[in-house]
């Protein structure tokens, strides 16, 4: 599987032009390659048209605003949301309501923390914690 | 032949018959969803099935969301009582027909008095199903009235036949709306407003308004079975009628309520009509007269 | 009178949880607000894992597509780990996932019945479906979650007693969804609830990227079984699609594909029996473990179905992703149902075989 290096600056843009030439948008996948090191994901865009394919890799530390391609591709929504929710990336006009129902606990579950664990579970300190003696 | 009419004279007969209307009724209904899983090639419930239904539903917890919900199931059964016992005395047909709309009024006023949007929907439904059914039988009536002029049931000793034919056929039409099956069954469409004007009805109060369908449904039968004389007709009608209804619910799919209104008012409601006119005797002196010009003509 | 009304997530012709929330403008529908997101289980987190187990895990994301689900999932690793898989697995392969296509429409097919209250058409179908379910029984010992796919090729093989039972069971159905399509396509009462009803222009169906029937039965003849996976171009596949793109046509494509199917397993199992036994497995040594990503679309009863395997080289996968033809399709509701009754939103909502355990995973 060949993948094509973008930056995300160019992303919408690259997205109208892919449009344009008719490629359908099939998937959008988020992978967080974290290390001990340095925060990174990567995001995959899928297209299609016909019988052949066409993959864009955008890197992202998955902290700083992330453009939407909503504009250029009306069935992004889901996959943008999905990729708010699972990899807590900030895309841009996304609320990030899909899939989740428990927003208040689980958060990003498919986001490393520190290339190792997985931050899966925040369990909200309770107001009694707070009067619990240290 | 006098015996029989002897004991119609008393009291106890349609008294006993007013008692075992509701016995009657659920078989009827056993009997519907027993034919309708034979025609679906399924094996179906007993025939006691609808009894053990309100069983059931008597011992589970009734809950309302305002009383005035309890007053409105409970009118819906009692005048559909009254209507059936008004029928069995022999009294007047108008009067059975005022009383079923004031029973499915209540119904509608139930739907209405509840905050749930699948309720009130099907009130809505049920509204216009009352305005598709009520004419037909109203002209139903007044075609019986034409012929026989009285409006008592038992004024009526056949004769109606074959005036009465365009009457009869109307009533068929619109049999499917009064017995909520297919293709007109969208007040208690399941899969669009999963129980209609029934949605909030839960326990002991469900139950009374399945009682009240049952006697609803015996009843229209029953007012069928009028335009026949001969006691085996009488039974062969109203068997008929619930077989046929059954054949079309399984050969048919649910039309929406533009359908409704259209198919009712339509053809259903002239149909009606034209059992007015042919039962009524200007019709037939416009007749008489058109066949003495011709005779005198020829 | 304007109402919003919620439909869903417990209703009774939705077999799995989603919520529509309908603004009314008294029948008509104005606008409608979608949430899925009920089944939700966290499977692509539990996903990376060792690669042989996601076989069996991936399996559990539908139980209706499920062969379907390992089919896209085996084909991208053996992409990653550069395997041949033997000719005889693929022939399994394709029978496997046309008898569950064949399962999945007459599903559908019944529940598509059940919407348009027409109970009896619904008990057909499903009594007809109940022989490919037992037929599928009889190659894989189960009825759902075959657990036939394994990386590398399949785990049972189909004998001479069970591709002569298919032969009979094809056949058999065949002559019965000749029966009940009749009763589909020309019925008066379901060709007024359903014709020109909940229309999906095609200029839409391609802009929200719907797939599968839906996409077809809107003139976008594009099935992923076209671009030759498996034995597809050895069988002559051509797509099926209509133009008209309302409920009618979305259930006209699946029919039509019904017939197609039984053509093309009937076509496999004869090449199973020409060709005569041979491997159905390939050997992976235990230290062979996959490196790279790979990116497959199989086209699932519902339609492109789309898997991406991402591995490091160690036993646990580092992501796996999966895009259900639901996903893609049930976003097209939206443009679909502004101006339909409030009575033909359960048949639109059955037309695009929603499946939200796909969907959510």
């Amino acid at each position: 599987m060949r993948t094509e290096e973008t930056k995300k600056e160019n992303l919408v843009a690259q997205a109208y032009e892919m449009k344009k030439e008719g490629w359908r948008l099939v998937c959008i996948t988020g992978t967080d390659l974290s290390t001990d090191s340095e925060q990174k994901m990567e995001v995959l865009y899928h297209f299609a048209r016909e019988n052949e394919v066409r993959h864009l890799r955008v890197e992202t530390d998955g902290t700083e605003n992330y453009p939407s391609i909503l504009s250029a591709y009306a069935n992004a929504l889901f996959l943008e949301n999905e990729l708010k929710e699972m990899l807590g990336i900030p895309v841009d006009g996304i609320k990030g309501e899909l899939l989740l129902r428990l927003e208040d606990e689980v958060k990003a579950p498919l986001k490393r923390l520190r290339g190792v664990s997985y931050e899966t579970r925040e369990i909200k300190v309770e107001k009694n914690a707070e009067v619990a003696p240290q | 032949m006098s015996c029989p009419m002897s004991i119609c004279a008393s009291a106890a007969l349609p008294a006993i018959l007013l008692l075992l209307s509701p016995l009657f009724g659920g078989l009827l209904a056993g009997v519907d969803r027993k034919l309708t899983a034979r025609m679906q090639n399924r094996k179906g419930p007993p025939l006691t099935q609808p009894f053990w239904d309100i069983f059931k539903l008597l011992g589970k917890q009734s809950m309302v969301s305002n009383p005035a919900q309890i007053l409105f199931a409970i009118g819906y059964l009692g005048f559909m009582i009254l209507a059936l016992g008004v029928f069995f005395w022999g009294g007047d047909l108008l009067a059975i027909v005022f009383l079923t709309t004031f029973a499915s009024v209540c119904l509608v006023l139930g739907a209405f008095s509840v905050r749930s949007p699948y309720a009130y929907i099907g009130g809505q439904r049920e509204l216009l199903q009352l305005a598709s059914f009520e004419p037909v039988l109203i002209a139903a009536v007044a075609a019986i009235y034409l012929k026989t002029n009285t409006f008592l049931v038992s004024g009526i000793h056949g004769g109606l036949m074959p005036y009465l034919i365009p009457s009869l056929l109307a009533l068929w039409m619109v049999l499917p709306i009064k017995m909520r099956k297919s293709p007109f069954d969208i007040a208690t469409a399941h899969q669009e407003v999963v129980k209609g004007p029934f949605t909030e009805y839960s326990g002991a109060y469900y139950a009374v308004i399945l009682v009240g369908e049952w006697l609803e449904l015996l009843l229209v039968l029953l007012i069928i079975t009028l335009f026949v004389a001969n006691p085996w007709l009488k039974v062969l009608i109203f068997v008929g009628s619930l077989v046929g209804e059954l054949l079309l619910d399984n050969a048919c799919a649910r039309l929406n309520w533009k359908w409704l209104l259209r198919y009712s008012w339509a053809i259903a409601l002239p149909m009606a009509v034209i059992g007015i006119m042919v039962s009524s005797d200007v019709f037939r002196a416009l007749i008489n007269a058109l066949s003495a010009y011709i005779y005198i003509g020829g | 009178m304007k109402t919003v009304i919620p439909f869903g997530p417990q209703h009774p012709v939705l077999p799995e949880p989603f919520h529509v929330k309908l603004h009314m403008e008294g029948e008509t529908i104005e606008g409608l607000d979608l949430q899925v997101g009920y089944c939700h289980r966290g499977l692509e987190r539990i996903f990376q894992t060792d690669y042989k187990k996601v076989t069996f895990l991936i399996e559990r994301i539908c139980g209706i597509c499920s062969f379907l689900h390992t089919l896209g999932y085996v084909r991208a690793v053996e992409e990653i780990m550069e395997l041949t898989v033997p000719r005889r697995a693929l022939i399994i392969r394709t029978i496997m996932a046309e008898l569950e296509r064949i399962h999945s429409h007459l599903l559908i097919i019944g529940l598509y019945g059940d919407a348009l209250g027409y109970e009896n058409y619904f008990m057909q179908s499903w009594r007809d479906r109940e022989l490919v379910m037992e037929l599928l029984e009889y190659i894989s010992g189960n009825r759902v979650n075959y657990a036939m796919n394994q990386v590398g090729g399949v785990r049972r093989d189909l004998d001479e007693d069970r591709v002569k039972a298919a032969h009979k069971a094809i056949d058999e159905l065949e002559k019965r969804t000749g029966d009940i399509s009749k009763v589909l396509l020309n019925d008066v009462s379901i060709k007024l609830r359903t014709q020109g009803i909940a229309k999906l222009s095609k200029e839409d169906a391609i802009a929200l990227g719907t797939v599968g029937p839906v996409a077809r039965a809107s003139g976008v003849a594009y099935d992923v079984r076209n671009t030759g996976y498996l034995i597809y171009p050895e069988l002559n596949f051509k797509p099926i699609w209509e133009t008209a793109g309302d409920n009618y046509a979305r259930m006209q494509v699946r029919i039509r594909e019904l017939f197609e199917s039984y053509r093309m397993v009937r076509e496999a199992l004869k090449l199973l029996e020409t060709e005569g036994s041979g491997e159905i497995m390939l050997a992976i040594k235990p230290n062979q473990r996959p490196n790279g990503q790979a990116f497959v679309r199989t086209e699932a009863p519902r339609g492109e179905c789309f898997h991406y395997v991402k591995a490091n080289g160690t036993p646990d996968l580092e992501r796996v992703r999966v895009r259900t033809p639901t996903y893609a399709n049930i976003y097209a509701l939206t443009k679909m149902l502004p101006g339909a009754d409030l009575a033909d939103l359960p048949v639109a909502v059955v037309t695009i075989d929603p499946c939200l355990s796909c969907t959510d995973r």
